[in-house]
């Protein structure tokens, strides 16, 4: 039991790295230690309580995340986060990487969606395409991050941000999938050209929401308040030029190739697409300049 | 800061007021607060450890509570436990919401006279 205490404990700091940098230097150990306490305790009593103490801290956690954020907001402490002075190029060629395996490996899933709809209920199948579609974001920040050389810490808080933003997109766009479910439930009695126009309209509608929300993320990530609207918006340009680029030819090349050759093409495209929307923020997040030697961010210094 | 200043304070919220009660009669460290704060609510109110801390990290930067050094008990991960007390002002403040909630039961006590029979 005191194991799974200690591990139980070792998530719920990982959880407190979502507060502000202040209040994490501050207090983070301490809670870590008085959560660790309780466990402790509700474990002389029996595994339930443990349980339900978990469940307490979790309920209790998101409005004081956002109270404490609030107020670092209101005293304008919104840079609390670490500098991100990399040069362009590496920016560029790091994002781009990490983007086009998240891609890779959302067209894999895609070739296996069908399968799993049969043997997943819809809430598991969602769960399970929330967490894909949150992989290429987490992946563009963590190739990021080793851009800019963070440490272990900042780590870990490039990989939380980067998935609530990814996660809370794939809520967001919940209406328009329905909505387009709905669409091609009816493909059939509309004509092609139509159902193509609705096809791509929707994809570029849900990828540019997910594009927003995860550059939201991946702004904060980096660079707190200030940053997350600024690479929101560039989230939502990149995703808006790579899904353009990636359905125009994949379109094109499936249609020169032979059938069996189809999904192999879908995966290289999709690919080109990871890379188009990865390289254009990676662009804009890199510095024109290489950094001056020093300036770059090390483990000590988050 | 005199009397006036206090009652600006006035009503706290009851997690304020649990915690400042639970320190007065002396420095505690966090995991105790909670503790006491539970016992003396009759386990009616339960503390969430970020609960504790964000409001623990208001009345520091109020100056209601100092940090007072550290309990002689490691904590299990080893690491010492700091404690926690009251200042002049958060006794200041204690005392006006005491003042306040006697009147208050004064007021009522008065209101509803033959009621609770």
């Amino acid at each position: 039991m005191r194991a799974s205490i200690q591990r139980v404990a070792k998530i719920y700091g990982m959880l407190l790295c979502l507060f502000p940098r202040d209040f994490q230097n501050e207090f983070k150990q301490e809670m870590v230690d008085v959560f660790t306490a309780n466990l402790a305790e509700a474990a002389k009593t029996g595994t339930t309580l443990v349980v339900r103490a978990c469940f307490f801290e979790l309920l209790d956690l998101p409005v004081n995340l956002l109270v404490e954020h609030l107020s670092a907001l209101r005293k304008g402490n919104i840079m609390e986060t670490f500098s991100y002075e990399f040069s362009r190029s590496r920016a560029v060629l790091m994002a781009a990487l990490g983007m086009m395996v998240g891609w890779v490996l959302i067209n894999i899933e895609g070739q296996y969606i069908h399968t799993l709809a049969q043997i997943l209920p819809y809430w598991a199948l969602d769960l399970v395409q929330t967490i894909v579609y949150t992989v290429p974001v987490v992946l563009c920040g963590m190739m990021l991050g080793i851009a800019a050389g963070v440490g272990r810490r900042a780590f870990l808080r490039i990989g939380l941000w980067t998935a609530a933003g990814g996660i809370l997109g794939h809520v967001v766009t919940f209406p328009i999938r329905m909505a387009n479910t709905a669409i091609l439930a009816r493909a059939a009695t509309y004509p092609q050209w139509e159902n193509d126009i609705v096809g791509i309209l929707t994809l570029l509608a849900v990828l540019c929401t997910y594009g927003f929300f995860n550059g939201a993320g991946l702004g904060f990530a980096f660079g707190g308040w200030r940053a997350c609207m600024k690479f929101a918006l560039i989230g939502l340009a990149a995703n808006a030029v790579g899904i353009l680029a990636g359905y125009f030819t994949s379109s094109a090349i499936t249609s020169m190739l032979p059938l069996n050759y189809n999904q192999t093409a879908y995966i290289i495209t999709w690919s080109i697409m990871g890379a188009l929307s990865g390289g254009i923020l990676g662009w804009f997040f890199g510095k024109e300049k290489r950094p001056e030697p020093g300036t770059t961010m090390r483990a000590g210094n988050i | 800061m005199d009397a006036t200043d206090s009652n600006d304070f006035s009503p706290l919220s009851e997690t304020t007021l649990y915690i400042l009660v639970s320190l007065a009669p002396g420095p505690l460290h966090g995991y105790a607060i909670a503790k006491e704060v539970r016992a003396l609510s009759e386990n009616r109110v339960v503390l969430s450890v970020s609960t504790l801390y964000t409001t623990l990290k208001r009345l520091l930067e109020a100056g209601w509570i100092e940090r007072v050094g550290e309990a002689p008990e490691l904590a299990d991960s080893g690491h010492p436990r700091k404690t926690y007390a009251l200042t002049e002002r958060g006794r200041r403040i204690l005392a006006a919401e005491k003042t306040r909630l006697r009147s208050l039961l004064a007021m009522v006590q008065k209101q509803t006279v033959g009621e609770e029979k």
